[in-house]
């Protein structure tokens, strides 16, 4: 597989995912490029995951050391495992909601957003890529299915908000 | 309208993409990668020196390294700690900070995302600082013209990336302007206080370093055109 058009699209997607910002994300998918290239010049046509987790790397080096990165306290053992990334499925929400969501949520719970809506990924297959317990992803989910509860019920009385 | 969230997000990020020039640029920067790395030999061969450890030597080797290894593995681990406490927390940056990041990103000479000599109009587009970009009074109008900008970080701060053309000797200069946090970088002369900016040679070039009026300047000196 080559770096096509859609491929780069997919990872320039993912830079934004973490960045938020257009410039930044292009900024860190050429550093993880660049990377790859220096690395591992064999594996830039096939390994997806790869790259991820250079790009993820990456940016954890500048964002975090420029205090960009939101530092959060994880307790992750005071909630339930019973949350799969299929519970999410059956939330919705419109366009205006989704883009204030998206600007209050972590950093770590927009990367899962996009994997698994994106690239469709299972739980465990997140907890690979970012080399995290699955327990981890679990109670990130936990955490971002109260969120958006939390979140449509305040939001509700304005407008249709988000059905749950 | 409602959508379903997973329907939503897609969209959401499948939106954001690369635009020609950013996908051409990337492209260029794989084909490059690769062909200057065809020629390069692998360094992941193993010599094969034609001895074979035997089960015996393999157990002492794997005992001694077992201990001493889970040493060195605890200092790692603690160095690492440190290491990584230290890089984690705020610290302030000097003028040989400043100036090395200056002249790190001057080399790279990335693309600009607003191109415009006009400041009023690149002021516009850095709508996401916390402070409002202006010229230096330090530099003669007449001899630096704006060409644009990108953002940039300076010491984890957002910072404007400025490229002007210095007219005497037709060369592009990169010039950073970011708000000056005392928390954040030490030992910066103040053009207020009557004092003069410092330069530091990074790598051959030599890189300005000065505040005025609350923000931090940076300007280089590339002798290249």
């Amino acid at each position: 597989m080559e770096f096509d058009r859609d491929r780069l699209n997919r990872f320039y997607q993912y830079c934004y995912a973490l960045t938020r910002h257009e410039q930044d994300a292009y900024d860190l998918l050429q550093s993880g490029i660049e990377k790859l290239l220096k690395q591992s010049p064999a594996q830039a046509d096939t390994a997806d995951a790869y790259l991820y987790r250079i790009i993820r790397n990456t940016f954890i080096d500048q964002y975090r050391r420029q205090q960009r990165f939101e530092h959060e306290a994880f307790d992750e053992d005071q909630h339930s495992v019973d949350f799969d990334i299929t519970t999410l499925e059956s939330l919705s929400i419109d366009s205006h909601h989704l883009n204030k969501l998206m600007a209050e949520i972590s950093t770590a719970e927009r990367e899962m957003l996009f994997l698994w809506a994106v690239e469709e990924y299972t739980t465990q297959e997140v907890a690979d890529l970012l080399g995290i317990p699955k327990g981890t992803v679990l109670s990130r989910i936990f955490r971002l299915r109260k969120k958006i509860q939390n979140y449509d019920a305040s939001n509700k009385q304005v407008s249709g908000g988000i059905a749950l | 309208m409602n959508q379903k969230l997973k329907q939503s997000v897609h969209q959401f990020y499948t939106d954001k993409t690369l635009s020609n020039t950013q996908h051409e640029q990337l492209n260029n920067l794989i084909i490059s990668g690769k062909s200057e790395n065809v020629d390069k030999p692998s360094n992941s061969g193993v010599k094969n020196t034609g001895q074979e450890t035997s089960p015996l030597w393999k157990c002492r080797i794997n005992s001694y390294f077992g201990v001493k290894g889970s040493i060195a593995a605890a200092i790692s681990c603690i160095s690492l700690a440190l290491l990584m406490t230290f890089l984690l927390s705020p610290h302030s940056a000097n003028i040989q900070a400043v100036a090395t990041e200056v002249a790190s990103n001057h080399s790279h000479l990335k693309p600009l995302t607003i191109q415009s000599n006009s400041y009023s109009q690149v002021r516009e587009f850095f709508s996401e600082l916390s402070f409002e970009l202006k010229p230096s009074s330090l530099l003669d109008k007449q001899r630096w013209k704006l060409l644009g900008g990108r953002y940039c970080s300076i010491n984890g701060i957002k910072a404007a990336q400025l490229r002007l053309l210095d007219t005497e000797n037709n060369s592009v200069q990169t010039f950073y302007q970011v708000e000056h946090r005392p928390k954040y970088f030490e030992n910066i002369p103040k053009v207020g206080n009557n004092e003069l900016p410092l330069s530091v040679a990074i790598d051959g070039v030599p890189v300005e370093v000065w505040s005025e009026g609350g923000i931090l300047y940076s300007l280089t000196h590339s002798p290249r055109p």
